[in-house]
């Protein structure tokens, strides 16, 4: 029955001496909307940064469809079905909409295709398919702008619509709401949506829990490099660890602002 | 009679300017894609040059051929430049990126590209001495008058051809895929790097293009002027920098302008002043737009980044 398209086992990691994450595993099960969250500094980013390859784990195993991700660097892991969103935006500033989201496309060209002397052909298509994909999600082109000029809210759609050009078969997204307005934040929950009803598994690091709650069922929650919890959302708040770690903390914080 | 006087250096002056646009451009994409100041490029240059006169003059070292076609002796010094600086590019950038994770961040690339510059340099000095050397070509007198004034015609198609050259380049950065993740390895190499473009197999394409530029350069130079030296890369380095920055950090159609202004500047600050005083008008103009126009003529705020 359980069918993980990412498994995590005993991951740990230390930066100088301090232990960030300590034997991590949980799995993600093939299209699930799962919710990744806990307190700042739970090592929650750590963790993304392990998965993506960012940083090589001490110990414990990735595996992504049931094979062992060790030794793979980043830009070979997104050719594997891995995208990521980060959590602050790095979309190219200068470059325009539709250039930003033809870069994601990258990761699908074979080298020696990309330099072939003016290789044009295979950019129409790709062209084509970026604007398909920008429609389909309800973004406008921008013709002429660069994305330093758009809002926020709108560059965080482009992210997410660029790690979808490598066809990605697990979407990591790192506080895909942070910084965004209650209307913003809506229509990525809908965006996000389509893009899990599209197939595409789905995990994501975010604070904001009325976001979590309406996008995600599944949800691990971390708490000083530890996972604390496992499981569906709806029995988050019944679990005695997480209202310790995250009620006993507003508790402290009432009492010393009082 | 004066005026008349004046517009054959203008004349001069542009034709001057087209051997400075290509090794411009090669530093702006240094400096742009790569944020790496490349001071090998004028041994590039040379060597390029001396490479082709070698050829041309005694053929292969150790007796393996008579002496080359001047052309096809040109051919093969820039494919030498372009070899040359794929070896820059493998002890410098590359290792620096290896150790440190970031080449650009230090500034020992610079220094070590330095230490090609000079080696590159007496190497040509041991094989050849330091003589500056004639460079005869099929067409060395084909020139062009009209009402007085005379064009030579080889400069002029070299003019035209350093343009064809740096706008084929422009559109290759534009449009093709390459262009694309070379523009956006020069806005952020990391996220570049997530995005799944092969940054250690792109960036050598850099270096091709830096050595390419800079043997068209040489070998233009070589055709135009019928001579070669090994010093002859420090003359053009020096105003090539000033090209490149006075026309705009990264911006390639800024190193043609800034390429034709300093070559202007050159030979009307010779005419005038005499000599010795081209380095000090080009130099003195550069100090004084940069007071009012900090990022050039089409540079941008952010030096370098993603601009073309």
């Amino acid at each position: 029955m359980s069918d993980p398209i990412l498994r995590l086992e005993d991951i740990s990691k230390s930066f100088g001496g301090v232990r960030v994450l300590e034997k991590v595993s949980f799995d993600v099960e093939r299209g699930a909307r799962h919710a990744l969250i806990g307190p700042n500094g739970a090592g929650k980013t750590t963790l993304f940064n392990v998965i993506s390859g960012i940083h090589d784990p001490e110990q414990g195993k990735v595996l992504l469809e049931g094979k062992d991700l060790k030794g793979i660097p980043s830009r070979k892991r997104i050719k594997k079905g891995l995208s990521r969103s980060f959590q602050n935006i790095r979309l190219m500033p200068h470059l325009s909409v539709l250039e930003n989201v033809m870069l994601g496309q990258h990761s699908r060209f074979q080298f020696l295709d990309m330099v072939k002397p003016l290789n044009f052909s295979a950019k129409s298509t790709g062209k084509a398919e970026a604007i398909e994909t920008l429609n389909s999600f309800g973004i406008d082109l921008y013709e002429g702008q660069t994305v330093s000029s758009l809002p926020y809210g709108i560059r965080k759609k482009i992210e997410v619509v660029r790690a979808l050009m490598s066809e990605p078969q697990l979407l990591l997204l790192d506080e895909p709401a942070a910084g965004l307005n209650t209307a913003e934040t809506n229509t990525l929950r809908d965006l996000l949506k389509e893009v899990s009803n599209r197939g595409i598994t789905l995990l994501l690091v975010d604070h904001d829990m009325p976001f979590v709650n309406s996008l995600c069922e599944q949800v691990s929650v971390m708490n000083f490099g530890q996972l604390i919890y496992d499981g569906p959302i709806s029995d988050l708040k019944k679990d005695e660890k997480v209202l310790e770690a995250y009620l006993g903390m507003d508790e402290k914080s009432e009492r010393s602002n009082a | 009679m004066l005026f008349e006087q004046v517009l054959q250096q203008i004349i001069n002056g542009l034709m001057l300017g087209s051997i400075y646009i290509s090794v411009a451009v090669a530093f702006t994409l240094a400096i742009g894609i790569l944020n790496f100041l490349n001071f090998t490029i004028p041994a590039l240059y040379m060597l390029a040059g001396m490479v082709g006169w070698s050829l041309s003059q005694y053929g292969v070292p150790f007796g393996l051929s008579g002496p080359i076609n001047w052309a096809f002796a040109l051919f093969i010094g820039i494919i030498c430049a372009i070899l040359a600086s794929l070896l820059v590019e493998r002890f410098t950038y590359r290792y620096f990126k290896m150790k440190h994770g970031d080449a650009t961040e230090h500034a020992i690339p610079l220094v070590s590209s330095l230490g090609f510059l000079l080696i590159f340099e007496y190497i040509i000095l041991i094989a050849h001495g330091s003589d500056t050397r004639g460079f005869s070509t099929a067409f060395s007198n084909l020139d062009w008058r009209i009402g007085g004034f005379i064009i030579s015609i080889p400069q002029l198609l070299s003019l035209v051809f350093s343009i064809l050259i740096v706008a084929g380049l422009s559109v290759l950065l534009k449009r093709s895929k390459v262009g694309r993740a070379l523009r956006a390895i020069a806005e952020n190499p990391d996220a570049a790097t997530i995005m799944g473009i092969d940054v250690d197999r792109i960036v050598p394409i850099v270096f091709i293009l830096i050595g390419f530029l800079c043997g068209i350069s040489a070998a233009i130079f070589a055709i135009n002027y019928h001579e070669v030296s090994p010093y002859m890369g420090d003359h053009v380095g020096t105003k090539a920098i000033a090209a490149m920055v006075i026309g705009g950090l990264g911006s390639v159609w800024g190193a043609i302008a800034g390429g034709l202004i300093v070559g202007l500047s050159e030979t009307l600050s010779i005419y005038f002043f005499g000599a010795s005083s081209a380095q000090i008008t080009v130099w003195g103009l550069l100090l004084v737009l940069l007071v009012f126009r900090p990022t050039g003529l089409f540079g941008h705020n952010a030096i370098g980044k993603g601009k073309f």
